[in-house]
């Protein structure tokens, strides 16, 4: 059986929408836990707003590509991520201060913090004028 | 996702339900204003029905929160479900908000 899946995005911010949409499908096709649909849920929207709103100049229209992976052996759920939009290197933002107050708080800041909390593996690479941001997840399927 | 709001005194009670993401957050931000406008008063934020919450939402409750601190007011956060319990720990939100079943 073939473990994978593509889903290819626009980048306008409605196309979010698709993202529950192929995560209940990954799930039920490859018998992950239901479970873990919400926390991939947003780590995708994570890392796919962070290029729809940031990769491509304001007005210019472009695409960025979801390959979903079931690693049924090594139980590990893969994304990778790849657009043509500007280099950006998520992995060398600094982690978010979570321990100050409501006043020091900065309001944004959170969404690459919580891919890497929810994430086990997160590598990025520019190759070939795409990024390639590759998340791994390992999941224990259900018997 | 929804956002109704209640008056009682000085109380003001926003019910929010469904998916709170990043285009959603955008509608949140128009709605909640009569949350940050009266900030100065007892802002109570019932999440029973709220099923999913990304950056962009945290993002619209840490202002709402900036704003009760600003205005001297009270805010409490109640019945989130697991999944929002999980995202709240990670991001340290315990301590930045009164949350309460």
């Amino acid at each position: 059986m073939e473990n994978k899946k593509t889903l290819v995005l626009t980048n306008h911010l409605e196309e979010i929408e698709k993202l529950p949409v192929l995560l209940e499908q990954v799930c039920s096709q490859w018998k992950l836990p239901a479970s873990v649909e919400a926390s991939l849920n947003l780590v995708l929207e994570e890392a796919v707003v962070n290029v729809i709103q940031y990769a491509y100049p304001e007005g210019v229209e472009g695409t960025l590509s979801i390959d979903v992976e079931w690693k049924e052996q090594a139980g590990v759920l893969q994304f990778t991520l790849s657009d043509t939009g500007l280099p950006f290197d998520p992995t060398a933002v600094p982690d978010a201060d979570t321990s100050l107050s409501v006043e020091d708080r900065p309001i944004g800041g959170l969404g690459i913090f919580l891919i890497r909390q929810m994430m086990d593996c997160v590598e990025y690479r520019y190759y070939n004028n795409h990024n390639m941001l590759v998340m791994q997840k390992r999941i224990t399927p259900e018997v | 996702m929804t956002l109704t709001i209640k008056n009682e005194g000085n109380v003001w009670t926003g019910i929010v339900a469904g998916r709170l993401d990043t285009v959603n957050a955008v509608v949140f931000e128009k709605e909640m204003k009569p949350l940050v406008e009266n900030a100065d008063k007892e802002i109570v934020l019932d999440c029973k029905e709220l099923e999913y919450i990304s950056s962009s939402g945290l993002r619209q409750l840490l202002t709402l929160r900036k704003a009760v601190d600003a205005k001297g007011g009270k805010m409490v956060i109640l019945h989130i479900n697991d999944e929002l319990r999980n995202i709240f720990t990670i991001t340290g939100f315990f301590a930045l908000f009164d949350i309460r079943n």
